[in-house]
């Protein structure tokens, strides 16, 4: 790690997050004008299936950012203060992940386009 | 070096960092003079945004009153709002942060002075013009969030709507640059041994804050230029009849909007975090869970801007994601809202003024919160949008989450502005005068909005029997602007006759009441060394050990302003900060910044290239004084340590400052990137008729352009680092912009009509992204060239290329991707679309 960069752990979990939510919400919308929601893949649409990975996808990518700063902390925190970021940066990654769940839940309940 | 004594060392240190009498106070660039102008000066606009609500509860007092018109009522509640987001209580968090942040952290200034000053004027000359169209009868009249195309030429042709794009804009590019002010002065400018985790809870709250304007303010300087250009030159981004669209608009304000909310909150929040342990007498309970929270607040705050748009017809699976995004951000906030009360809970609290205000927010923000998760919900939003519901839950939100911790926070912080102790006479009526008719004023409108009354009516009929409870809330908000006028006198006889104190009138435990109070300009007569939390401390034993010059940096030298830079992990000092000296230069670049603005409000474009050069000539003359000519042997900082000027480490502030403007930079790009991303995918008259194209030669040229600058930057760095004059790298990188800013300006040329269709505009807006980038490139070759025939420049004084090597890096792959974007925009993608 360079000398900043627990500073910068601290945004990991929620900047994954983040950046599943622009995609996420940027291909529901290209899905919709481009129809995507019309091809049937199996019971449900090629839209719905591609947002359910994506969502997924980003659960999985917090999860693995998380046990990584996991170890991180367990191994490596030099001091107080990189243990004292890093504890936090693993934290708000915890709980980015039920914030991830939560936030895209809509994709297994409501129309995609509708 | 020897430390004077106390005396001594006191006249010495004001010698050098006082500012001058009389007009001399024009070139004040210090932390606590700016502090205090930036906190009046919002003050001042708030009293008239007040007075603008006045007018607005006397119009609305009974049905069909004709009080004011309906054209002067659309300019005073579109200026109520304006002036109380973008005047008020940005400014006024700037003017605490400012004054606060480096007698918090144990520096003796903020990490750019210049800046500062130069923020102030600009958001003193922003403001000012804003007001002056108010004075004049044109101010804006379509709402503060200026949506199209009410705000488009067709509907707003006159000059209203280009006083709010331009004006705000203005104050907004001096509100990005405090924030980068304030990221950099708290991860470089704290006292040794002041590691991240011993920060005082505030500079957290605050740095959250500073970083969630860097990239919320963007979009909205964006959306702004580009409805600017539309007023001005018919370039069609918003106009869904030339393949633009209205809702582009609501997407970019509502990117910045919503974060806004937080920007205003969380350093009240900050202040309340200070506040509640010191009046509990226990150290605030869960400070790691509250950092957590706050970044969690944060981001969350980034996920919830369509919340405003749920009406326009968003598909339901996104308004899914926003509503969701809109109840749980509930979530953190009440995590602080509970640790401030475990906080109380296991002090000994006592019930000084402050907490009373304090008690005033803990109700109203309660209430704005609850109200919160119940328009995050779609079906109670659909009900409840563009009603007085509306309005009663922001203002519990705002006034609850903002101007109650801020009054708390003038109480609280008075003492150390005036260095008298508060007689609290006055202060308790003005309080329950202030709670009381808030709640009379605005409980009602939650009312008022459930019975269906609209937001930004100038009238209503008798028929909608919604007399009483209007006449009620006019009568509320009248006895809330007498509590006001109390709180004024109240202040004024405080500083007047209020008894004088030596330190820590509140035995609060932070650094900031170390220093001597009134605070003196350089905040520290030697700069302390932490051992502990900086909420732990001893301010009343600490501050006379500092000012007898037994901490670092306790004697002068060189007549310099010198504080300590630190390593922001670490908080070893790395670096002896030399400060720049007062001056008139940041005065006269914000007066000729606000001739530019004024020449583009009046369309004198050609004009505006006469002060644009001179700010930017300003700006060069402000590099004269900074740096060395020589290589220094590092410098006694005591304690028998040393330590390099900061013109001879590798990242110093203006290094960590390039990176965070480029940050935000990147923000304004993808949002660009993603208005072009939307008009294709969701204006209703898209693809064109016909594409406008740009030669594939001339992207190729802009893009070669761009890299081989980077590369020369690159280049020229390390010839430096050799020993070599770093001319050839020099040469060769302007070359490489002057290719990019030649190429788009061609590309732009051959375009043709630009007005037809947003294809042509959005191509056009990319481009000239381009061409800002490698425009800016040049300016900054010609500062490594000033730099190299100055003197200033060896292989242990780098900074200058340095920080230019991050310019040129972040140009290649700025400039990639418009030109990507711009690629991507000539392609006819509409026959991908199911029939």
């Amino acid at each position: 790690m360079t000398r900043s960069s627990p500073l910068l752990t601290l945004a990991a979990g929620f900047t994954i997050w983040a950046i599943g939510f622009a995609v996420i919400y940027a291909v529901q919308g290209a899905g919709c004008a481009y129809g995507w929601d019309r091809i049937a893949l199996g019971p449900i649409s090629l839209l719905r299936w591609i947002l359910g990975m994506l969502a997924t996808g980003t659960a999985v990518c917090i999860y693995l950012t998380k046990r990584k700063l996991s170890n991180i902390l367990a191994a490596n925190a030099r001091n107080e203060a990189d243990h004292f970021l890093l504890s936090i940066a693993t934290c708000a990654a915890l709980i980015a992940i039920p914030t991830t769940l939560f936030t895209f839940a809509g994709i297994l309940i409501t129309t995609v386009c509708g | 070096m020897s430390t004077p004594s106390p005396i001594r060392l006191h006249k010495e240190l004001s010698r050098i960092w006082d500012t001058a009498p009389g007009l001399g106070r024009l070139s004040a660039v210090n932390h606590t003079v700016l502090g205090k102008r930036f906190i009046i000066t919002a003050f001042v606009f708030f009293t008239i945004g007040g007075l603008l609500a006045m007018l607005i509860r006397a119009q609305l007092a009974t049905s069909k009153n004709a009080f004011v018109g309906p054209d002067i009522y659309n300019q005073i509640f579109t200026m109520h709002g304006t002036i109380m987001m973008f005047l008020f209580a940005i400014p006024m968090f700037e003017g605490f942060a400012i004054y606060l942040l480096p007698k918090m952290l144990g520096a003796r200034d903020m990490a750019f002075p210049r800046m500062a000053a130069y923020c102030y004027w600009c958001y003193l000359f922003g403001g000012s013009i804003l007001i002056a169209a108010l004075l004049l009868g044109v101010a804006p009249d379509g709402g503060w969030f200026m949506y199209t195309p009410l705000n488009s030429k067709p509907y707003s042709p006159s000059i209203n709507a280009d006083i709010w794009l331009l004006g705000i804009t203005f104050v907004e590019i001096s509100a990005l640059s405090a924030a980068i002010e304030i990221i950099v002065s708290i991860l470089k400018l704290r006292a040794p041994g002041m590691t991240l985790n011993r920060m005082p809870i505030m500079a957290w709250y605050l740095l959250i804050t500073a970083f969630m304007m860097l990239f919320g303010f963007p979009p909205l300087i964006l959306a702004s230029a580009l409805l600017e250009l539309e007023r001005a030159f018919g370039l069609p981004f918003f106009d869904p009849t030339r393949g633009g669209d209205a809702l582009l608009w609501q997407h970019l304000f509502w990117l910045f909007g919503h974060p806004e909310v937080y920007i205003i909150f969380l350093p009240a929040a900050g202040a309340i975090s200070m506040m509640v342990p010191t009046f509990a007498r226990h150290e605030l309970i869960g400070y790691r869970t509250v950092i957590l929270a706050i970044i969690a607040v944060a981001f969350l705050s980034f996920g919830l801007w369509v919340h405003h748009m749920f009406t326009v017809g968003i598909p339901h699976l996104a308004l899914t994601f926003f509503s969701a995004a809109s109840g749980l951000v509930a979530i953190p906030t009440a995590v602080q809202i509970f640790a401030w009360i475990a906080t109380i809970a296991n002090g000994r609290p006592k019930l000084d003024v402050p907490m009373l205000y304090l008690f005033g927010f803990f109700v109203i923000f309660i209430i704005g919160g609850l109200t919160g998760v119940m328009v995050a919900m779609v079906p109670f939003n659909l009900q409840a949008h563009d009603t007085h519901f509306v309005v009663a839950h922001l203002h519990y939100v705002l006034v609850g989450g903002f101007v109650f911790p801020m009054l708390a926070a003038a109480y609280y912080w008075l003492p150390h502005f005036t260095g008298k102790s508060s007689e609290h006479v006055l202060s308790r009526p003005a309080f329950w005068l202030i709670f009381v008719g808030f709640n009379l004023t605005f409980f009602l409108m939650h009312l008022t909005g459930l019975l269906g009354m609209p937001r930004r009516v100038s009238t209503y009929p008798l028929e909608a029997k919604w007399d009483w409870l209007n006449l009620l809330s006019s009568f509320g908000s009248f006895i809330m602007t007498i509590g006001f006028a109390l709180f004024v006198i109240d202040v004024f006889l405080q500083m007047r006759f209020g008894t004088r104190f030596r330190r820590d009138p509140w035995t609060a435990k932070t650094l900031e009441w170390a220093t001597p109070t009134p605070a003196t300009s350089y905040a520290f007569a030697s700069l302390p060394e932490i051992s502990d939390r900086a909420d732990r401390l001893e301010p009343a034993a600490l501050g006379p050990k500092l000012a007898r010059g037994e901490g670092y940096l306790g004697f002068t030298r060189n007549n310099w302003m010198e504080t300590l830079g630190l390593d922001m992990m670490t908080a070893r000092p790395t670096e002896v900060i030399v400060l720049p000296r007062p001056s008139f230069l940041p005065f006269w670049t914000g007066l000729a910044t606000g001739a530019f603005v004024l020449c583009l409000l009046f369309k004198l474009y050609w004009l505006s290239l006469v002060p644009f050069a001179i700010t930017i000539g300003l700006w060069f003359v402000w590099t004269l004084t900074t740096g060395g000519r020589t290589d220094m042997a590092p410098l006694d900082i005591g304690h028998g340590q040393s330590a390099p000027p900061h013109w001879q480490v590798e990242r110093p502030p203006s290094w960590w400052a390039m990176l965070f403007a480029i940050s935000g930079d990147a923000v304004m790009v993808t949002s660009l990137i993603f208005g072009s991303l939307f008009l294709i995918v969701v204006a209703p008259q898209w693809p064109p008729q016909a594409f406008a194209t740009v030669s594939p030669w001339l992207l190729a040229a802009i893009v070669w352009g761009a890299i081989v600058a980077a590369l020369a930057g690159r280049f020229a760095l390390k010839q430096l680092l050799s020993g070599t004059a770093p001319l050839a790298g020099l040469s060769v990188a302007g070359v490489g912009h002057l290719v990019t800013l030649t190429a788009a300006t061609i590309a732009i040329s051959n375009m043709g009509t630009l007005t037809a269709h947003s294809q042509a505009a959005m191509l056009f807006a990319l481009l000239a992204m381009a061409a800002l980038h490698a425009f800016i490139g040049l300016l900054l070759i010609a500062y490594g060239f000033l730099r190299h025939f100055s003197g200033k420049l060896s292989a242990l004084r780098s900074m200058d290329l340095r920080i230019g090597k991050l310019w040129h890096d972040a140009t290649a792959v700025m400039v990639l991707a418009c030109v990507v974007a711009a690629l991507v925009l000539q392609f006819d993608l509409s026959s991908a679309r199911l029939r």
